[in-house]
């Protein structure tokens, strides 16, 4: 058989399977089908409705505290307006200290000084 | 087969047309459905159900069985979600959900043994004389019947690239696989169908 003949039969043959497979046809669905969906579909949004209708309140509760700690934690922030200041006065107070215990020279020294001396009182005290 | 074969530039019909572009999209609508707007959950259904039933008639070549599967899918649109994780549109996740109804189906039961009467539509033998009715049944109950023979991935190929004219890429994304693997899945059903109705066209 020539390559010409084969396509021909080929060709032949697809559109007998074509024409074949086109025959089956979907039969119509039931009349009931569409309007039972949307009934079933309907009473689910209602089902879920009404199942999240008791946490309304809850939600709304919950709204309300978040609310209500949202303003208590900005009503805590307004009279300290100026705590940054207080902060800023520590920090240097903290910093002059450091300075003058630095000038004085070794701080570790003169505490190990008053440490031998009270020994000593110690121990003429014990003998 | 012409329409399996691999025609890339097939335009998609629609749900890209002009007219649905000026319809409310099925997204909106689902919004609309899950606020409890009755219209939008009647729409939303009336725009699919035919479809999902047909596509389930084809896999499943039952109308019962096929208008069961089309309950459950259309009552789970509400369930669709688009988001950045899952970017699938509903026009496919629709599909992809009447494939995976099915397959739960044909996991819990096995294949439901075919009945002439009822995987050859009745709409056949309008206008036929009685003996060409039987033969058009007849006919339709063999490509039925080679249909429920194919594995239910080669059937949803067919279904959807054959019956529901949809590109290679769309159906790929339905069945979750690339563009080749469907012109395979097409390769391999066109053999088998060929193979069980040969003699229906001599």
């Amino acid at each position: 058989m020539s390559t010409e003949a084969m396509n021909t039969e080929q060709n032949k043959s697809d559109a007998a399977l074509d024409t074949a497979m086109k025959s089956w046809q979907v039969p119509a669905p039931s009349p009931w089908l569409q309007t039972r969906a949307t009934q079933n579909i309907i009473a689910q949004v209602n089902a879920s409705r009404i199942s999240a209708w008791p946490l309304a309140p809850l939600r709304l509760g919950s709204a309300f505290a978040a609310f209500l700690v949202f303003g208590l934690l900005l009503g805590a922030g307004l009279p300290g307006a100026d705590l940054p200041t207080t902060d800023t006065q520590t920090t240097t107070q903290v910093e002059t200290d450091i300075a003058d215990a630095t000038l004085d020279g070794d701080t570790s020294s003169d505490i190990s000084a008053a440490e031998t001396a009270d020994d000593a009182d110690l121990i003429a005290l014990l003998w | 087969m012409s329409h399996m074969a691999l025609d890339r530039s097939r335009p998609v019909v629609a749900h890209h047309s002009l007219e649905a572009m000026t319809l409310p999209t099925d997204e909106s609508l689902i919004a609309r459905s899950r606020a409890g707007d009755a219209s939008a959950i009647a729409l939303l259904v009336e725009r699919h159900a035919d479809t999902v039933y047909r596509i389930a008639f084809r896999l499943v070549g039952q109308k019962a069985q096929a208008e069961d599967i089309a309950q459950d899918v259309l009552a789970r649109m509400l369930t669709y979600r688009e988001g950045w994780l899952s970017k699938t549109s509903f026009f496919v996740w629709l599909r992809r959900a009447v494939y995976n109804r099915t397959i739960d189906v044909y996991r819990k039961a096995r294949p439901w043994q075919h009945s002439d009467l009822d995987t050859a539509a009745d709409t056949a033998d309008d206008g036929l004389t009685p003996d060409a009715a039987l033969s058009a049944n007849q006919t339709q109950a063999r490509v039925a019947a080679a249909m429920q023979e194919l594995p239910l991935r080669q059937r949803m190929a067919v279904t959807l690239c054959f019956y529901e004219q949809m590109s290679l890429a769309e159906a790929g994304d339905v069945l979750k696989v690339s563009v080749g693997a469907v012109e395979s899945l097409l390769h391999r059903a066109k053999a088998t169908l060929k193979e069980k109705l040969l003699d229906l066209g001599q």
